[in-house]
């Protein structure tokens, strides 16, 4: 698998409910030296997450960073909760899906 | 990698399209893909390479322009087949660059870089037979 075959395709959970697509994947160092993915960052707008503007980048004035809030909304949902990646969609559990 | 690198990354936004330097900071292409195994146990996938260069980069792009990008590349590098590969145990740092302890010229990464300078660079009078201090 690579990553290019993970961003940008849209996230279903598992009632077939869209919840946006994938912008970005974290992953973390899990033993110093390997990259393990922890979560996808999904959202519905990803202009501004590509920008390096989303919710978690941007900390400036109030008024500023309430309108990224509102318009980049973004939520991570941790890998354990990926059921199955196709070709055409990744699905995740119900209960760990985006508000 | 280095203690310096980040335990916490964003892989589209920190890794991909970052420039990748040799142990010697040359330039040595760019990320233009990650390679991701999913381990015996079950557990999340572990980034396991870095791919670089004409084929990644298409896959990347995938459909059409990907073909195109894939058809025009194999035109004017038909010498060049494999994607460029680079074993994740074998980066050193992430920052503004990935640093890689791997020597440029037995990478497979930077194949378009390679082919202008063999076709146009030596070429030119007064470059000299390498371009190894205009293109640090």
């Amino acid at each position: 698998m690579r990553i290019s075959e993970l961003l940008g395709k849209p996230v279903v959970d598992q009632a077939d409910q869209r919840l946006g697509v994938v912008h970005d994947v974290v992953a973390v160092r899990d033993d110093g030296t390997r990259l393990r993915l922890e979560a996808l960052v999904v959202g519905h707008r990803g202009v501004l997450e590509r920008l390096g503007l989303g919710p978690g980048h941007v900390h400036g004035p109030p008024l500023v960073h309430r309108a990224v809030h509102r318009i980049a909304r973004t939520g991570e949902i941790p890998w354990a909760s990926v059921v199955r990646v196709t070709e055409a969609n990744i699905v995740v559990r119900r209960q760990d899906s985006l508000n | 990698m280095s203690p310096s690198s980040p335990e916490r990354l964003r892989l589209g936004l920190q890794l991909l399209d970052r420039q990748i330097v040799d142990r010697e900071d040359r330039i040595a292409g760019k990320v233009d893909d990650l390679e991701l195994t999913e381990p015996g146990d079950g557990g999340a996938p572990v980034v396991t390479a870095i791919l670089s260069g004409r084929g990644a980069l298409a896959h990347r792009l995938g459909g059409r322009l990907g073909r195109i990008a894939e058809a025009l590349s194999r035109r004017l590098l038909p010498q060049e087949t494999e994607d460029g590969r680079i074993e994740w145990d074998d980066v050193v740092s992430i920052g503004s660059c990935v640093k890689v302890d791997r020597d440029r010229d037995e990478l497979a990464t930077a194949t378009v870089e390679r082919a202008v300078r063999t076709a146009f660079i030596e070429r030119i009078p007064g470059s000299g037979k390498r371009g190894t201090d205009a293109d640090q």
